[in-house]
């Protein structure tokens, strides 16, 4: 639909529906602006959307970038003049004043895909699904992948205040894992993950939980002169990682908590490293995010569908307030007034004027403007240095990614978890930087029964494919070769022990349609089991209402690998790649708990049925012409989303900074009428 | 819930306008209005659909108010009679939905938890007893200290035949989940004691006992070293290390007169018509019952015959059958030699109230030897010619050649630790030992800031010295003390406790040495007559532990200690004098086992805090009121009625009382002379 957008004026205009994006457009509207909300994509999320399998397959054909609008008027691939002249429906009296700068196709993010099906790679633009992936619509990509929320994070908290968080259900992740000697060793951050381990002797136990007092009661912010245990002055300004070791904490647990806990992106011994403040912060992070929602419930939270929902929900916040939603459309040209340089407007895709005087877009506006041979003809309020540019090579960052398919878990029993794999944990230099590993399956409803999706990503070596920093990780965790057909009828069991392992009710599949967001966002119900009269909640899947104490994150006891009395548990033998026969094996720390078929202490390493891998240029958001433009930034390379929230209400302000932004608001009504009320 | 501060009412209310506070207004009549109509229900025996209907509203307003179950319970009975069985099986669901309902209220309401077991046991067979475990599951999820349902899982264990092995897997879970939980750790407890102490599983042995404790040893350890502050695994630990040490039951600890001693007997001064006799003590654990001429026969030889005393053997002030000290007397006038021995084997035999058994035999082999009373060392229990006066009470020479005496009638009384059945391999010493280390280990993790660490490393060395093969006793008990020592300063708090245990201690290594024992023994005369004392002064002494290792003493001061009562003095039958001065005794009903001691004739209570404290629990319950109204002393001050009345009937013939608050009152000293006719009284 080609067809003009009316009003043509707004307060602001916003392009690009990835997370800061949608969070910048949800606060203006609810501070009562006008917004209208575009994205090129006709799908939302922008470099924050989850896509499905068959979706993400021509995605990554196109190498990342947007799919080319089809439509008759001009757009940046027509070819045409881009600096042609504004449709009629721009506003006529304007003209003469505004000077129009075209903006020239924005250079995807991303490079390097590189795909692998089984053990063979293959031309990414042959890519077929293998006979093991079907139903690629049950599949979710998350393209800022892998993204987890903490519990106690920005995001969640952002949420609940803006009453978002109707509009998404959440999975928590149900084990959280660090890579040491061979094994997925379970990463403590409670007082009962310290009881159940097998791996720290008693007073390693003792340090262990010691320090972590000492994290939730040594409040960094608050007056030391308070007196208690805290961390002292000088130590505060040392390395974490040199702070840990102050602290008797063996290198298993150092590694742990370096990475796992306060979720590090950076290797901690070569290069710079965080200071004890800035880790211990972390850490608190993380500890305050732990049981937040639940007893046995961990850190993290996934949306059900995939990350992708996150953007979704704030745009539905914006447009229940009034904001106006056009996919499939973008910018552009910026209109600028001739003599005060300032933003007027901007031209869409379609060749309409809209008036703004804010404009907030996702990475690759900067390198869409065009450049300025000299600095005369440069737009005044542009600062230079950016405007002639992007940052010079040195200073960019990547990450390297992959997305693959498997056929069972990696641990027994549990089907959404998070594996960290510390710097140096695979040999002495692989991998440079850690390596975040997010497995998850049917119940976060971004795979099909029996399939779980796993997403990978690290800092991105210089020079390296991503390929070459990743793959190391996929051999260790994944059966990489092997006949697809000796293998599969062993693959067929494997996959039906899956299902047996990790099926949970609940959380009905709906499936996931192109179009509005309201469709999008779906409430699942819970089962009514009738049980004493009463709709228990049995399905694995958070209620909405992020607010609300006791959602169960399994029915069942909550899977703990750790039951003293399964045989053969205990603390696992070495790491197993068995050399003579063909079949890999990997033993668990722990043995599962739910009555699944994969109860030995040996555990068959998942099938890699499919992936690919990918580099992603990390943009940072840009404040452009005085805080009348924001670039957001692209997905980075943290686990979390603490940085979008940041940054999404530090634009705000800089936006408009006499708007509150995202004030508390009034309570809906939820208790009945009071009878007494009713009866007056 | 636990771990909620709690928030009061009003605090909560205190934005609430007048708007709040009248729909406050208009709930309360509304219950009560409710309340009325049910509780009239009641009364009429209205079981119609329209009152039965109103009491479950009621009862999901208010879950506690227990005549509303009751009154449903009466319908339910007239509606089950007149209902074929799906109408029985709709009522009790809806039962059992209502209760779910009112649980939801209030998690623990004792009237629903009653009624919902009442509704189950109903039920019988068709009790759905899985869901039941899983609502429970739920509930427990819900908060795990929730008592009422773990009894409610013992309920359902029981009516469903649960395997063991199914609640051990749930608990240990539970434990999984949070280590601060004393419902389950108290829950495995019950269970490990049916699976593996239960009378049966006693008489196995050794190697089982090894199997099950050490893995729960190591269990509780992971927890103490997580977190050493937290209460409820060191609970549970005691607990383990009672089980470790050897405890067969009732154990006979004291034994009077012990084997191999002549008895000197003081002739009495006065030729009287009975002849003089002895009595002979045993002294238990527990109160046992079954202690009978043919348990623990007593044979006597004169110079003419050998025979079987006719006598029987009398419990010590008991209320029923079972005692602690049990007592026969001998005649002693011409005994040669005298043997008493203790029974095990066939027959019903010596059993606690529980039915335990005692185990283990012994005997006694001893005689007799009439002295003059003047023989300093002479065992007196005429009574002697009050008109001597009375004696000295604070001058005394050290006993030094009290290890020269020959006579050994004051022999350590104590029955000595026997061995033990089954062969236990030392894995106990070696278990102790280990957890020791660990201990000490966690000491220097804490830098000795944690009490807890401490008190359970006293209990530990408590428990080490309990098996028979420890020899290290004496060091043991000086560890001991030392702890409670460091314990006053870290925890001044509980300074009472440690005082109590410190003195216990004292009062246990005192006794256990022989050396020990005769340095505070001292020469000093009654009556005018010579005598030994035993002086136990200033131990820091609460109350009186085990003095089976002292039934042979006469004279005994235990002043300068804080002792508020005398439990236990009844083991000491041979005891005529007794100081207490400088004590915190404040009522004559701490002062009641004095009635059993038949030979007591001087008591002092100077200086203690006679009349301190207003309030006396026991001077109803225990009996001494009905007693002082029935000998007409009613008439005297309340105060004094309180403080001195359980003296009544006490035989001494001297008592004293200086120092004492209550002699300031009016009256006190008439008050008493009736109390106490035939006593001299000094205040």
């Amino acid at each position: 639909m080609d067809a003009d957008i009316d009003p043509s004026s707004f307060d602001l205009v916003v392009v690009g529906t990835g997370l800061p994006e949608s969070i910048i457009a949800g606060a203006a509207a609810q501070a009562g602006k006008t917004v209208l909300h575009l994205d090129p994509a006709d799908n939302y999320g922008s470099h924050w959307a989850t896509l499905q399998l068959d979706t993400f397959v021509e995605w990554a054909k196109r190498g990342g970038a947007t799919a080319p609008l089809k439509y008759g008027s001009d757009g940046p691939d027509s070819g045409t003049n881009p600096t042609q002249a504004p449709t009629a429906s721009a506003c006529p009296t304007m003209e003469s004043e505004l000077e129009v700068v075209p903006l020239a196709a924005s250079a995807p993010i991303f490079s390097d895909f590189a795909l692998q099906v089984g053990d063979a790679a293959t031309h990414l633009a042959n890519c077929v699904l293998p006979p093991g992936v079907e139903a690629p619509k049950k599949y979710g990509v998350d393209l800022a992948g892998p993204r987890l929320a903490l519990a106690s994070g920005a995001v969640i908290d952002l949420l609940i205040q803006c009453g978002a968080h109707n509009y998404l259900e959440f999975k928590a992740v149900e084990g959280s894992f660090t890579w040491r000697n061979g094994q997925l060793e379970p990463v403590p951050s409670s007082r009962a993950d310290v009881f159940k381990s097998r791996s720290l002797s008693l007073v390693e136990k003792r340090h262990l939980t010691k320090f972590f007092k000492l994290v939730t009661e040594s409040n960094i912010e608050r007056d030391p002169s308070d007196g208690g245990d805290s961390v002292s002055e000088e130590d505060l300004d040392m390395a974490f990682g040199a702070l840990l070791t102050k602290h008797n904490l063996p290198p298993s647990i150092r590694q742990s908590l370096l990475y796992s806990v306060a979720l590090l992106t950076h290797d901690q011994d070569s290069g710079p490293a965080v200071t004890a403040r800035e880790g211990l912060r972390a850490i608190t992070a993380y500890l305050h995010s732990v049981g937040r929602f639940g007893p046995g419930v961990g850190a993290f939270l996934y949306p059900l569908y995939g990350s992708g929902e996150l953007p979704q929900a704030f745009c539905r916040i914006a447009a229940v307030k009034g904001a106006l939603y056009v996919l499939r459309r973008g910018v552009r040209a910026l209109l600028l007034d001739k003599a005060s340089r300032r933003l007027r407007g901007v031209v869409t895709t379609t060749g309409q004027s809209l008036r703004t005087s804010k404009l907030v877009s996702g990475p690759g506006l900067l390198e869409s403007l065009p450049k300025a041979e000299t600095q005369a003809e440069s737009l005044g309020t542009i600062p230079l240095e950016l405007y002639n540019g992007t940052t010079t090579p040195s200073e960019e960052r990547f990450i390297a990614r992959f997305v693959c398919i498997t056929d069972t878990p990696l641990t027994p029993g549990q089907s959404n978890i998070l594996v960290t794999f510390p710097s140096g944990s695979l040999s002495m230099a692989l991998p440079a930087h850690p390596v975040r590993v997010f497995q998850a399956g049917e119940s976060a409803a971004v795979a099909p029964a029996g399939r779980f999706l796993v997403q990978v990503s690290t800092i991105g070596s210089e020079g390296r494919s991503a390929r070459e920093d990743l793959q190391p990780v996929a051999e260790a965790l994944f059966e990489t070769r092997g006949d697809a057909d000796e293998e599969s009828g062993q693959g067929e069991e494997a996959s039906n022990r899956a299902l047996e392992a990790t099926d949970e009710q609940g959380a009905s599949r709906g499936t996931r349609e192109a179009g509005g967001v309201g469709e999008r966002i779906e409430q699942t119900g819970s089962d009514t089991a009738g049980n004493g009269g009463r709709p228990a909640e049995e399905n694995g899947s958070f209620s909405s209402g992020l607010g609300a104490a006791s959602p169960e994150p399994n029915s069942g006891p909550t899977p703990s690998p750790f039951n003293a009395d399964v045989p053969g548990s205990g603390v696992a033998a070495e790491a197993g790649i068995s050399g003579t026969d063909g079949q890999q094996v990997r033993t668990v720390d722990g043995a599962n708990s739910d009555g699944a078929a994969a109860q030995t202490s040996e555990f068959r390493k998942p099938r890699l049925l499919w992936c690919v891998y990918f580099k992603q240029r990390v943009a940072a958001g840009q404040e452009l012409a005085e805080g009348d433009i924001y670039v957001c930034g692209s997905p980075d390379e943290s686990l979390t989303y603490g940085h979008v929230a940041e940054e999404a209400e530090t634009a705000f302000k800089r936006l408009f900074p006499d708007l509150p932004y995202y004030p508390p608001q009034a309570p809906e009504p939820e208790e009945a009428p009071d009878e007494d009320e009713a009866a007056e | 819930m636990h771990g909620r501060a709690r928030v009061s009412v009003q605090h909560q209310h205190s934005d609430a306008g007048a708007k709040e506070a009248a729909k406050d207004k208009r709930r309360a009549a509304q219950y009560a209005e409710q309340l009325a109509e049910v509780l009239r229900s009641n009364q009429e025996k209205d079981y119609g659909k329209e009152a039965v209907e109103k009491s479950a509203a009621l009862l999901k307003t208010n879950p506690d108010m227990y005549t509303a179950w009751n009154y449903r319970k009466l319908a339910i009975k007239m509606l089950l009679a007149e209902a074929d069985d799906a109408a029985k099986a709709r009522i009790f669901e809806q039962e059992l939905v209502l209760i779910f309902e009112a649980l939801q209220v209030n998690p623990k309401a004792y009237g629903a938890w009653y009624h919902r077991k009442w509704i189950l046991q109903l039920m019988g067979v068709h009790a759905p007893l899985q869901r039941e475990f899983k609502l429970l599951d739920k509930l427990l999820k819900q908060d795990e200290r929730n008592f009422h349902g773990w009894a409610y899982r013992r309920f359902l264990v029981r009516q469903a035949d649960a395997p063991d092995t199914q609640e051990m897997a749930f608990v240990q879970q539970k434990i999984d989940e949070t280590f601060s939980n004393f419902s389950a750790w108290h829950y495995r407890s019950k269970l490990l004691t049916k699976m593996h102490l239960s009378k049966e599983a006693i008489a196995v042995g050794p190697e089982q006992a090894s199997a099950w404790l050490e893995p729960e040893f190591e269990l509780v350890d992971n927890a103490l070293f997580t977190d050493p502050n937290d209460t409820s695994a060191w609970i549970y630990q005691a607990w383990l290390l009672q089980n470790t040490v050897p405890n067969p039951g009732s154990v006979l600890t004291g034994m009077w007169p012990p084997s191999g001693v002549t008895v000197p007997l003081a002739k009495p001064p006065t030729p009287s018509s009975s002849s003089p006799t002895l009595p002979a003590i045993l002294s238990f654990s527990k109160p046992v019952s079954g202690v009978n001429r043919h348990t623990v026969p007593a044979t006597i030889r004169t110079p003419e015959a050998s025979k079987k005393t006719g006598k029987d053997w009398t419990p010590v002030g008991s209320q029923g059958e079972a005692s602690k000290v049990w007592v026969q007397e001998l005649p002693a006038g011409r005994i040669e030699s005298a043997e008493l021995h203790v029974h095990v084997g066939a027959g019903p035999g010596i059993r606690t109230a529980e039915g335990v058994q005692v185990v283990r035999s012994a005997s006694s082999g001893f005689s007799v030897r009439m002295v003059d009373e003047s023989d300093a060392d002479a065992v007196r229990l005429q009574d002697g010619d009050v008109s001597r006066g009375a004696g000295e009470s604070d001058a005394g020479e050290p006993a030094s050649d009290v290890s020269q005496l020959a006579l050994p009638g004051y022999a350590a009384s104590s029955v000595p630790k026997g061995p033990e059945n089954g062969d236990w391999k030392g894995w106990r010493e070696e278990l102790f030992a280990r957890q020791l280390d660990l201990r000490e280990q966690q000491e220097e993790l804490e830098q000795g800031k944690s009490k807890w660490i401490l008190l359970g490393k006293a209990r530990l060395l408590a428990a080490m010295r309990l098996l028979p093969t420890d020899a290290a006793v004496s060091s043991r008990l000086h560890e001991e003390q030392q702890i409670y020592r460091d314990l006053f300063a870290l925890d001044p708090a509980h300074a009472e406790y440690y005082g109590e245990m410190l003195g216990q201690l004292r009062l246990e290594e005192i006794t256990a040495d022989r050396r020990q024992l005769e340095s505070h023994m001292v020469r000093t005369s009654r009556g005018g007559l010579p005598c030994l004392q035993l002086r136990l002064r200033d131990l820091g002494l609460r109350r009186l532990g085990a003095l089976d290792a002292l039934l042979w003493v006469q004279h005994l001061d235990l002043s300068r200690n804080a002792l508020r009562s005398v439990e236990g003095l009844e083991a000491l039958q041979l005891l005529r004098s007794l100081d207490l001065s400088h004590n915190r005794i404040s009522h004559a009903s701490g002062l009641a086992a004095l009635h059993l001691l038949p030979h007591l004739r001087w008591l002092s209570l100077a200086s203690n805090q006679l009349g301190a404290s207003p309030v006396d629990t026991q001077f109803y319950s225990s009996g001494i009121r009905r007693e002082v109204v029935d000998s007409g002393l009613d008439t005297g001050p309340r105060e004094l009625q309180r403080v001195f009345g359980g003296l009544m009937g006490l035989s001494l013939d001297l008592l004293e009382l200086g120092g004492n608050e209550i002699t300031q009152v009016e009256g006190c000293e008439a008050f008493i002379r009736r109390i106490l006719p035939r006593t001299s009284i000094k205040l």
